[in-house]
């Protein structure tokens, strides 16, 4: 070749790199996304025919003819699609047929299991958002009793999207120990391992005839990949104090005190697991550590002596919610308070005792719990009121 | 410091996963100890270099099994770097189309990245040596930014109980990544080109230990972030290690900035295979048209990336069962016995310097 032609052929190959400008090869502008920001998925079995129902909440773009300027309209601008399909990909999928747009989960910030789902198929939906490349691993995931789809519809307070209502939800309810959300790397953990039972955070109507507001309170509780039960707000504080340690608490005990009901409000609480075998079945000792105030005592002089008195009162009252978590974990079967893998993890040698039935073992495993409440402060004031007669 | 980006590019990728699926959360032990064993092999081809000064395998396979077994062996030395190119660019296809560029099929990426990478390799070993010595530094920060940022939520206690079936599961698994450190037998072919060959095992044992240090480090961090259990699911767990990082609503998502360094990493890797292969297919087939072999060797590495493997899951079979083995062969036991055949022969070559 001569110097011209390699000179051309050049000129022509940077040409041709300008092909290559106008981006990748499946390359998608974000005006043609549909993001999707929440999911509920529901199942049904009839007939012999398997259906699976996904509502999804697609953020609704702010549309340039907005005459109230997007960002100060305070009303929602979430839309609710629906995809049916026999496979749970097709149900997904099915939803793009409404659309101008692709659907992209790139930005799923919640997914809420129904019962039946969670009942029957956890395992292949969640196989199958993990094979998904767009699934992300701080996803939220919650379960409700009946069907999921119509939480989707339920109307944002306070702020503008479904989706921010309940990420800061979660951690509200984590906070005033009711909930706690659930990541999907979570829960993909619990389930996948082989000696703990997996949890997912309840999502409620704030009211039984279906208002239009939701909450998060209480846990669904799994054995394996079957949803098998529920904890009520009680049972769910007393899991959270039993599986971690809490900070910026806000939960409330009431116990009575003399003849008067008093509150305990818990700021921060400790845990701490102690595994051993006895004649071949697991002890577990639980020690409790909470520090709280009592902001609410009923007109009650308390001094340094009475304080003492009142934590032990404080400590029985949460104990007593713990207590009756771990009686419902033997009720439904399922070791959701992680105490068998705690044995695995720092017992290898007691765990291979009981390996091949440690549902057994927990069955029979004796669990005590302790509670140590402390009491730091009584509000602002230093007197009760003292009032005339 | 190219031997050092040799091993972990692609290793990083896949040994979490496949190590986590059967040594469990002792996973970190066994890139740790595959690192250690990595030593054999270095000093193997090393030692074996070093007794046919100026040499490369392709050269001095003659002089010592003789000149038809010699010729055999040099051009079955050349199939394997192929293969292992071959597999290199296709893992980092399979990689690109599940992280970042799904729907794009595979046969654009594997067409440009081997143009790419075969173009850099024809301009010789200097230019990839000095890509490197840019790349690297973005490769490490990329790699620690990816680990360390997701440290936040790890959870140590997930490593326990350490070694809870004795050792054994972890010595069984050792040759899986034992193949991706085996790769520094590249050696063979490059230790003439160095300009102080003397050196070569004390600066190729910082390549081996700070590979080993990094690998075992991001071993660690996928087990604590992800827990065996899941890690072992996964294809490239690091990539969803990556993706759980998070700091409020403001530093998140950040996996795809890591993504191109990662694969300029890989590129360098990929490049230098590409310039042994030529190497080994000019020094063992014939020196008559070097272009020829070059293209050919282009064409090879394309077509076997894009048609020989059908699919993901015939990758991971064939990188889990059949690879290592091959590999292993190729890097350890093929040097060892042409290193004893030599001890006992006696026999020494070569231009000295």
């Amino acid at each position: 070749m001569t110097s011209k032609a390699k000179r051309y052929a050049r000129i022509i190959l940077l040409i041709l790199s300008l092909l290559f400008l106008s981006g990748c090869w499946s390359r998608n502008e974000v005006e043609d996304l549909a993001m999707l920001t929440g999911g509920a998925i529901d199942y049904s079995f009839e007939k012999g025919q398997e259906k699976y129902e996904g509502q999804w909440l697609i953020i609704s773009p702010p549309s340039s003819s907005n005459s109230d300027g997007g960002a100060s309209s305070s009303k929602s601008t979430d839309l609710v699609y629906k995809g049916e399909g026999e496979t749970f990909m097709e149900s997904t999928t099915g939803l793009n047929k409404q659309l101008p747009r692709l659907q992209t989960s790139n930005h799923a910030i919640f997914i809420i299991y129904g019962e039946n789902m969670a009942k029957e198929v956890t395992a292949k939906v969640t196989e199958n958002f993990l094979r998904y490349p767009e699934s992300r691993p701080n996803e939220w995931l919650f379960v409700t009793k009946g069907n999921a789809g119509l939480f989707i519809q339920a109307k944002p307070t306070l702020v503008s999207n479904l989706f921010k209502q309940i990420k800061k939800q979660q951690e509200i309810a984590l906070r005033t120990g009711v909930s706690r959300g659930v990541t999907f790397l979570e829960f993909c953990q619990w389930l996948l391992s082989t000696d703990r039972d997996p949890v997912l955070p309840q999502i409620k109507w704030n009211d039984e005839n279906q208002s239009d507001s939701l909450h998060i309170e209480g846990f669904g509780v799994f054995r394996s990949d079957k949803l098998i039960g529920w904890l009520d707000r009680d049972e769910s504080t007393g899991y959270l104090f039993l599986t971690q340690d809490l900070k910026d608490g806000l939960m409330t005990f009431k116990f009575g005190y003399g003849s008067q009901m008093i509150s305990y409000q818990v700021g921060a609480s400790k845990h701490k697991i102690k595994a051993e075998l006895v004649d071949g079945k697991p002890v577990f000792r639980i020690s409790i550590q909470t520090v709280g105030t009592v902001p609410d005592n009923s007109n009650f002089q308390i001094s340094a002596k009475s304080a003492s008195q009142m934590e032990t009162a404080a400590a029985e009252s949460v104990r007593a919610k713990a207590l009756k978590t771990i009686s419902k974990a033997r009720e439904y079967d399922t070791d959701f308070l992680g105490l068998m893998q705690y044995l695995h993890r720092h017992k290898p040698s007691a765990w291979k005792e009981v390996e091949t039935d440690w549902r057994k073992a927990f069955r029979e495993a004796e669990i005590e719990v302790e509670v140590q409440a402390k009491i730091v402060a009584e509000g602002t004031l230093s007197q009760s009121f003292d009032l005339k007669d | 410091m190219l031997l050092f980006i040799v091993m972990t590019s692609t290793a990083i990728l896949f040994i979490p996963g496949l190590t986590a699926l059967t040594a469990k959360q002792n996973a970190w032990l066994v890139s740790l100890g595959a690192g250690i064993s990595s030593f054999g092999v270095l000093i193997i081809s090393t030692k074996l270099a070093q007794r046919f000064p100026g040499l490369t395998i392709a050269e001095y396979l003659p002089l010592i099994v003789g000149k038809i077994g010699g010729k055999v062996l040099a051009v079955s030395y050349f199939l394997f770097f192929t293969v292992l190119n071959i597999l290199v660019v296709r893992e980092t296809s399979e990689f690109l189309t599940v992280s970042a560029l799904f729907g794009t099929p595979g046969i654009p990426i594997n067409l440009v990245f081997v143009l790419i990478c075969w173009y850099s390799a024809q301009k010789g070993i200097e230019v990839i040596v000095r890509m490197n010595q840019f790349i690297l530094p973005l490769f490490v920060f990329a790699y620690l930014m990816a680990c360390i940022l997701a440290i936040p939520k790890a959870d140590p206690s997930s490593l326990l109980p350490i070694l809870e079936d004795g050792i054994s599961p972890v010595m069984q698994n050792i040759w899986i990544p034992v193949q991706w450190y085996g790769e520094i037998a590249v050696l063979l072919m490059l230790i003439p080109l160095m300009n102080k060959p003397q050196e070569v095992l004390r600066k190729a044992s910082y390549a081996v230990i700070s590979a080993m240090l990094l690998l075992t480090f991001g071993s660690l961090t996928v087990l604590t972030v992800l827990g065996a259990d899941v890690a072992g699911q996964m294809i490239f767990p690091i990539w969803f290690t990556a993706k759980t990082i998070e700091y409020g609503n403001y530093i998140q998502r950040v996996e795809l900035l890591a993504l191109p360094l990662w694969l300029t990493g890989i590129m360098v890797k990929s490049s230098l295979l590409f310039y042994v292969t030529i190497l080994a297919a000019r020094q063992s087939v014939g020196r008559k048209h070097p272009k020829l072999i070059a293209a050919s060797v282009m064409v090879i590495v394309f077509s076997g990336a894009s048609f020989l493997i059908p699919n993901t899951m015939a990758l991971l079979e064939f990188l889990t069962t059949y690879w290592p083995s091959v590999s292993l062969l190729f890097e350890v036991v093929l040097p060892l016995l042409l290193l004893a055949i030599t001890l006992i022969r006696k026999k020494k070559g070569g231009c000295r310097q």
